[in-house]
């Protein structure tokens, strides 16, 4: 069996290189081809590449308008990404204020323990005084 | 091309290249008849070697112009330091530029379908059939058929059984006209020929 398909592979090889080069023209054919190719063309096509602008700023502004779809996309997922984090500011706000020690509106510190330990009223309000005159007040003591 | 095609060629490059240098550097200063005369000098060359792979009059024409405009901008990339002739730098941008152009070629949707008619088919699936047929009929395979099959074929493994069994160039010379290792033509050859027999075998 392996025989039998090497045999055949090689007859396939065989095959296939005559056709590789039956693939090509005669030397007269090419020698024609040949004689009407014109320099005058070859000019042609140099001085085209020459007019090409690929120096410079302009050769610049041509890469970057290649890139505008792509920084547009960039663009569009930032600002989705934006609206996303801006919906979940509530959230994540009151962690920062826990943090930072400031106070979201109408959120106010409790005494813990006393009767304002779950109230949020006015009078239950802890200012910065109120711990200074705590302060002294241990002190004394 | 056989053999002493082969050698011819050498000697052609070697006669070829004495003067290719003045007139190299002379182009290189501005001298427009000088490269007027490289292009004399060595176009029927790259039409040779543009006509193995396309075999179209206008394609191979076009090739040709493009190479000889690619040469003219890189001639100063150029260098005989390099330890390789002018013919033989020439000869390495007219493979590379066939070579682009082939995968170009691919890439066209109406460049795919090579369609082989019924007729040829029945004459393939003959002759291929034919166990003692190969060799000795297979000369009657028309180029137009051999250019489609031949179409069938990866940019790579068309451009390496192209120069191994078309130029019958030998692995070493190119490698070091595509850049590549040795090996990596061996095994690129090797890939190549399964993929011809592959294509040969949907007509059995």
């Amino acid at each position: 069996m392996f025989w039998k398909n090497r045999k055949e592979d090689e007859r396939l090889d065989l095959f296939g290189r005559e056709i590789t080069r039956r693939a090509t023209m005669s030397d007269e054919e090419i020698e024609a081809i040949s004689s009407q190719i014109r320099y005058a063309g070859i000019r042609a096509r140099i001085r085209a590449k020459q007019s090409e602008p690929t120096d410079g700023w302009i050769a610049t502004l041509l890469v970057a308008r290649q890139a505008i779809p792509l920084m547009a996309l960039v663009a569009m997922v930032a600002a989705f990404w934006m609206w996303i984090a801006s919906s979940g500011a509530n959230v994540s706000g009151s962690i920062d204020d826990a943090l930072t020690g400031t106070r979201g509106a109408g959120v106010e510190r409790v005494r813990a323990g006393g009767t304002c330990a779950i109230s949020a009223s006015d009078e239950c309000a802890i200012s910065t005084e109120d711990v200074l005159a705590t302060l002294v007040k241990e002190s004394e003591k | 091309m056989g053999e002493a095609a082969n050698k011819l060629c050498v000697a052609e490059i070697a006669s070829l290249s004495a003067g290719d240098e003045e007139l190299v550097q002379a182009a290189r200063e501005g001298d427009d008849a000088a490269f007027e005369m490289i292009f004399e000098r060595h176009r029927l060359r790259i039409a040779r070697i543009t006509s193995r792979f396309f075999n179209r009059q206008e394609k191979i024409e076009e090739v040709v112009q493009e190479v000889f405009a690619k040469v003219y901008f890189a001639l100063g990339d150029y260098s005989r330091q390099r330890g390789s002739s002018f013919a033989a730098w020439l000869t390495k941008v007219a493979i590379n530029s066939c070579y682009d152009e082939l995968r170009r070629a691919r890439r066209r949707p109406e460049n795919n379908f090579s369609s082989v008619t019924e007729d040829e088919t029945l004459f393939l699936n003959t002759r291929l059939k034919d166990e003692n047929a190969a060799d000795a009929e297979a000369t009657t395979i028309s180029r137009d058929l051999a250019s489609k099959l031949l179409a069938r074929l990866d940019a790579d493994d068309r451009l390496i059984l192209t120069l191994l069994d078309g130029e019958e160039m030998p692995a070493a010379e190119i490698a070091r006209a595509l850049g590549w290792g040795v090996s990596r033509v061996k095994v690129r050859a090797h890939r190549a020929r399964a993929a011809l027999r592959r294509v040969l075998g949907e007509f059995l």
